[in-house]
């Protein structure tokens, strides 16, 4: 989708919860425009008390650009720009407000070859993948150890109810009727876990 | 094995499909029994090592009738259910001597339905009781005795219990023929718990088979209660076995154990059933048979979901956490809930529609039940059809769901012969519920103080806008 389809869904969502939304467009736009009218998707955090949610801009399917917005403060939280992939791993400058930018990277594995850090996720994932089809897992890294992040790409894009019964979407459950309001007829296309909050990211 | 949607939706009595899924579950719990035999003798204390394989082999090593029975009993179940989800942490002396003293309780029960002799170590359980989980029997030595080692003698089907220190009490061969027999003997107070159909025993004083109850309060009653609960249970299957033959026949079958628990504060009917008992209804008591009957038929049919979910999930896994919309509740409720719902309120609600039709469809004393069956059915349509928008069922879930709407369909043509003015008052308190918790129609859970501030077009219908200008 373009980035104003983007926009109005934020907006429908921010109907729904109070937070600090205003700036967001004025800096996607920005970045759009430099962009030259990228495609675009959002995200949102399941957790209410995370107040976020994010936009991530597409060149040939493969991400170029990711924004986080923190609802409560009313900034930009974090901005990531993604390099070219080379096998299957894509360089990626993150840069936070106050902070200089750091050189991570994000590193794409097949389910079955991903490792995690306990059998149990292990097990949440492939049954996930069993409802979901998972393309790939994506997990970031930054000076050769693992940030935390992690991103299930899924293989086909998922009605955003058919997402929400399985296992992996509970955190989306305490606001399933506000969400669904906002997210009908829109569907995911990765699951995303960043900090203490399940992310979805949707596409048109 | 290819299981037929129409007997597990409702009843067909003890048919082959009956007989397979037990025989599938007899083998779990053998499997699982042999697995906690061979984990005890590496791990157990090394005081409890010499005693417990006795109770083990008397279970694993004579394959019968009787062991068929102890197998798919709601003790051994909990049982294992407490082994596997403790033993393999670190546990105290104390404890494993309580487990391994409740084995000993089972095993001997097996010995004394066989008749055979026997000398199985034991532990008095917190209440200082020994219950023969699995039978009637039970031996109570008062909360002094709490914790006690126990010699537990069986000998053709007479039983005697030795604690340490204590003199020996004995409950004679024959004892538990006289069901709900008490006597005293040894400073024991020797208990056969009463039974409400052959091999169903009503039971509230086994240590075992009340830790697991958790939902409500249980209450331990008096023998006159007792006798009064049981009497109740007795005329609710009687009944049933007229109203659906098949049903009571499983139920029978299936159901081993009622657990009173204590009415509630407001003086309604509680009721509950475990996954980790299978065989075990927990129920409060009532005088009316009939609100028994409707209690025990539903909590039964959770028992045969759980009971044939040995064989097939009916929900594929991976769908069990998420909450929707629940008609009978005002919390939302998992996907399995409410396939497990639907299917206990629709066997109510066609068990209690039949009795309505065999009395009269124009009695005023049958307005109630006919309320009750006119707004399950509504109820029941509500969820099946959240089931069929949001699960991904098995074959077999997506089979037991049609067969368990055409009985919605069949229903709402039965009700239609219910009075208008009740069946109108039985939809708007569907609906009103409907309205009260769920998004739209959409099965989605809508929570209190959720507010709908989506903008939208701009709309009104022609003749609200005639009435503006």
């Amino acid at each position: 989708m373009k980035l104003p389809e983007c926009l109005e869904l934020i907006a429908a969502w921010s109907a729904q919860r109070p937070g600090k939304w205003d700036g967001l467009a004025e800096e996607a736009s920005a970045r759009d425009a430099a962009l030259g009218g990228a495609d675009w998707g959002a995200s949102f955090a399941a957790d209410p008390g995370e107040g976020g949610f994010g936009l991530c801009a597409f060149s040939g399917g493969e991400p170029v650009l990711r924004l986080r917005w923190d609802g409560r403060s009313g900034a930009l939280r974090d901005e990531r720009r993604f390099g070219a992939r080379r096998g299957g791993r894509v360089p990626v400058v993150f840069s936070a407000p106050g902070a200089g930018p750091r050189a991570r990277e994000e590193r794409s594995a097949a389910l079955a070859a991903a490792r995690f850090a306990s059998p149990d996720l292990s097990a949440a994932f492939r049954l996930f993948s069993a409802r979901c089809p998972v393309a790939a897992v994506e997990t970031e890294w930054e000076g050769g150890a693992p940030t935390g992040a992690w991103r299930l790409r899924l293989r086909d894009p998922e009605p955003w109810a058919r997402f929400l019964r399985v296992d992996l979407a509970v955190p989306f459950g305490p606001e399933a009727a506000a969400l669904s309001l906002v997210f009908a007829g829109r569907f995911v296309r990765a699951a995303a876990w960043e900090g203490e909050s399940l992310w979805a990211e949707l596409a048109a | 094995m290819r299981l037929d949607a129409s007997a597990w939706a409702f009843s067909a009595g003890l048919g082959a499909q009956w007989r397979a899924v037990t025989r599938r579950r007899e083998q779990s719990a053998l499997r699982r029994l042999r697995a906690a035999s061979a984990a005890c003798s590496r791990r157990a204390p090394a005081a409890l090592r010499r005693g417990a394989p006795r109770s083990f082999d008397a279970i694993l090593k004579k394959p019968d009738a009787a062991r068929a029975r102890l197998l798919t009993h709601p003790a051994l179940d909990y049982w294992l259910h407490l082994w596997e989800t403790h033993f393999d942490k670190a546990i105290g002396a104390e404890d494993w001597a309580l487990h391994l003293g409740l084995l000993a309780g089972m095993a001997a029960e097996l010995c004394r339905a066989r008749g055979t002799r026997a000398r199985l170590e034991s532990t008095l359980d917190p209440n200082g009781r020994l219950h023969l989980n699995g039978g009637p029997l039970s031996f109570d030595f008062g909360p002094a005795a709490a914790g006690r080692p126990a010699a537990i003698e069986t000998d053709g089907g007479a039983v005697s219990v030795v604690p340490a220190g204590g003199a020996p009490a004995r409950a004679p061969a024959g004892f538990c023929v006289a069901a709900g027999a008490r006597a005293e003997s040894g400073g024991a107070v020797v208990r056969a718990a009463p039974e409400a159909a052959a091999g169903m025993f009503v039971e509230s004083r086994s240590w075992l088979c009340n830790h697991g109850v958790v939902m409500h309060g249980l209450v331990e009653l008096d023998d006159a209660d007792l006798a009064r609960f049981t009497a109740v249970a007795r005329e609710a299957l009687a009944e049933a076995a007229v109203v659906e033959p098949g049903l009571a026949d499983e139920m029978t079958d299936l159901v081993r154990l009622l657990i009173p628990l204590k009415t509630s504060d407001t003086m309604a009917s509680v009721s509950s059933s475990y996954t980790t008992m299978r065989g075990a209804i927990c129920l409060s008591h009532s005088d009316s048979s009939i609100l028994q009957v409707e209690t025990l038929i539903h909590e039964f049919c959770h028992q045969k979901v759980n009971f044939v979910t040995e064989i097939d999930p009916m929900i594929e896994p991976g769908q069990m956490g998420q909450v929707y919309y629940s008609p009978w509740r005002p919390d939302a409720r998992r996907l399995r809930g409410l396939l497990l719902g639907a299917h206990a309120f629709l066997n109510v609600a066609r068990h209690i529609h039949r009795r309505i039709a065999a009395a009269s469809l124009q009695d005023p004393a049958m307005v109630d039940a006919m309320r009750n069956v006119a707004l399950r059915v509504l109820q029941s349509e509500s969820a099946l059809s959240t089931i069929a928008r949001h699960a991904d069922a098995t074959a077999f879930g997506a089979a037991v769901a049609a067969r368990l709407s055409q009985e919605c369909g069949a229903l709402s043509l039965a009700v239609m012969r219910y009075p208008e003015a009740l069946r109108a008052e039985a939809a708007a308190e569907a609906a009103a519920h409907r309205a009260r918790c769920q998004l739209g129609d959409t099965g989605l859970y809508k929570p209190a103080g959720f507010e709908d501030r989506l903008p939208r077009a701009a709309f009104a219908l022609p003749a609200a806008s005639a009435e503006a200008a």
